[in-house]
């Protein structure tokens, strides 16, 4: 057998199971979207309906409110998320003893099952017996115990808050891997010459790490479209939609409105979307890789 | 000049004891709640710690027969079997299509890095429509098979990537002589490349197990009864819309927890090369 019949045969499990799972669904949404759908017990049927989905998604005020709270969820995970991120690997960068510890415990949130998560803060926010109001009105900052997820403008906070301790651990580490390949000599020899570390880090680590914070721009605003879970367990989406981000969106479109074909139209115009960001990032490692 | 050092330590260590605070206090507040008497869950303001220990609420969970109780017990059981076998096609199939990628010579180039890319970030959202019309054509939906295909399909891409990376690090001149030796290049990645692999078959298994075991949205589409329900959809029903019962619902998480909780503290160090190796799940 040749070497390059036994690559194709190595390669066909896991060619056929993305093909059947990944690619033909995404072509078939494709045929999708050019169709109404309409639901019967046990039958879908589907009526040519031309570019209306699409026309109607692009025109659905709905669809760019979505896209604003999603892109209001992108800018705190960015601006505050990563810079938490950026503070805490700094820290875990220093040599002191349980440091092994204490990198295993910024994991927890990365590898806890999201809907867990989810009900963790569910359980801080309730407004009755939860932790967060106990705190702050024992503290004496509030007198009254507050509904945080009852008012629209508080609840998107609510929500963006525990998003962010959800993607904190992701940041901390890849900083992390970037902060050490800085070589040491570098803050010795701008010790030597006097510089303040607040000089050091503006003109040694910051310009350093600053090819994983572009690519940490790409991959957090990639994974915002994909906030579900929290807002599922706790919004679904409210209240006054203040939460409805386009992944929550997209799927209340198909599994409460049951427009299968609309559903499809989203899911390719976001495809789309992801694709510019991909090719951005592809480019972004590539040169990192070089 | 050594006071201000001094300074800067405590800092540093009132700044290290915040975030891990910061990090830890959902997880501290769910177990503590965990093992209060139920008393204590509607005290105003609450109780920040226990008044006694008990662990009530665990013995409910994990032995009394209730709609949500028997529903957890399924969704474990159905999230073990399921991830488990995720985790282990992942690897086997992963290794041997990166294998065929990296030295067998078979869609090299850079398009195969962008596909890998795109694929592990395409939101699955994106595929719930038309994989629940074809599921439901196929007499698929609330199977186990189901979403083990369809985990698998999402973790693919990503284990070949991480060992993609790592094949490429091992020495060629160890396969070469093999070759030279006789070896045919299938002898060569079973012998030699794959036990050479353990560490990046070892992060590639947890990666696709964690992401196996929380996974949320496919599971909630697509499971409907105990056959094939598994643990966060289980969890999802503990919070129903008007009434909560916040210490069944704080005990199944931490239950939930325990896998993923002790892999990051014995297997942290694959963790992080995993994450470093470009697997892109924010």
């Amino acid at each position: 057998m040749s070497r390059k019949t036994l690559g194709y045969l190595l390669l066909l499990p896991s060619a056929i199971i993305i093909l059947v799972v990944l690619v033909y669904p995404i072509l078939y949404s494709g045929y999708l979207s050019f169709f109404g759908t309409f639901i019967g017990p046990g039958t879908l049927t589907l009526t040519p309906v031309g570019l209306k989905n699409y026309i109607d998604t692009i025109k659905s005020p709905q669809w760019w409110w979505a896209f604003g709270r999603t892109a209001y969820f992108v800018l705190y995970d960015i601006v505050v998320g990563m810079s938490l991120g950026l503070g805490i690997a700094l820290l875990l960068n220093k040599e002191f003893r349980l440091r092994g510890i204490a990198r295993a415990l910024v994991l927890f949130p990365y590898v806890l099952p999201s809907i867990v998560k989810a009900l963790m803060w569910k359980w801080i926010y309730n407004s009755d017996y939860g932790f967060l109001n106990g705190l702050l009105f024992q503290l004496g900052l509030i007198k009254d115990y507050i509904p945080w997820l009852s008012n629209p403008t508080l609840a998107i906070h609510m929500v963006i808050l525990a998003n962010i301790w959800e993607g904190t651990p992701f940041a901390i580490i890849m900083y992390l891997a970037a902060l050490q390949t800085i070589p040491k000599e570098l803050y010795e020899a701008s010790e030597v010459d006097g510089a303040t570390p607040w000089q050091m880090f503006t003109k040694i680590t910051f310009p350093l790490i600053k090819p994983m914070t572009f690519i940490l721009i790409v991959i957090k605003t990639v994974a915002t479209f994909k906030v579900f879970d929290l807002v599922y367990a706790l919004t679904a989406g409210g209240p006054g939609g203040s939460t409805q981000v386009v992944g929550y969106l997209m799927y209340s479109t198909v599994f409460d409105s049951l427009q299968f074909g609309k559903g499809a139209a989203m899911s390719y115009i976001l495809l789309l979307i992801i694709l510019v960001l991909v090719f951005i990032y592809s480019k972004l490692f590539q040169s990192e890789e070089e | 000049m050594h006071n201000n050092s001094r300074v800067k330590i405590i800092i540093d260590g009132i700044l290290i004891i915040l975030a891990m605070i910061w990090t830890l206090l959902p997880l501290w507040w769910t177990f503590q709640t965990s093992i209060s008497p139920e008393v204590d869950l509607t005290r105003i303001p609450p109780r920040w710690l226990p008044s006694s220990i008990n662990f009530n609420y665990y013995n409910s969970i994990l032995f009394k027969k209730m709609g949500t109780t028997t529903a957890f017990r399924a969704g474990i059981f159905n999230s073990s079997v399921i991830s488990i076998t995720v985790a282990f096609l992942s690897v086997f199939l992963g290794s041997l299509a990166a294998y065929a990628i990296v030295r067998l010579n078979v869609l090299s180039g850079r398009w195969v890095i962008f596909t890998l890319l795109f694929a592990q970030m395409i939101p699955p959202v994106i595929l719930i429509t038309s994989l629940y019309v074809i599921a439901s054509k196929l007499h698929l939906l609330d199977t186990r098979f189901l979403l083990i295909l369809i985990y698998s399909a999402l973790q693919l891409p990503m284990a070949i990537w991480i060992l993609r990376g790592y094949f490429q690090t091992i020495p060629r001149e160890i396969e070469d002589s093999a070759l030279i030796d006789g070896c045919s290049p299938s002898q060569v990645l079973f012998h030699i490349v794959l036990p050479l692999s353990g560490p990046a078959l070892f992060t590639t298994g947890i990666f696709t197990f964690i992401s196996a075991w929380g996974e949320f949205l496919m599971a909630l589409v697509f499971t409907s009864s105990l056959a094939s329900k598994t643990m966060p959809v289980a969890i999802a029903e503990f919070m129903g819309r008007f009434t909560v019962d916040y210490g069944l619902m704080c005990t199944a998480g931490m239950i939930a927890s325990v896998p993923p909780i002790l892999i990051a503290f014995i297997f942290q160090r694959f963790i992080i090369q995993g994450l470093t190796s470009g697997a892109v799940k924010g």
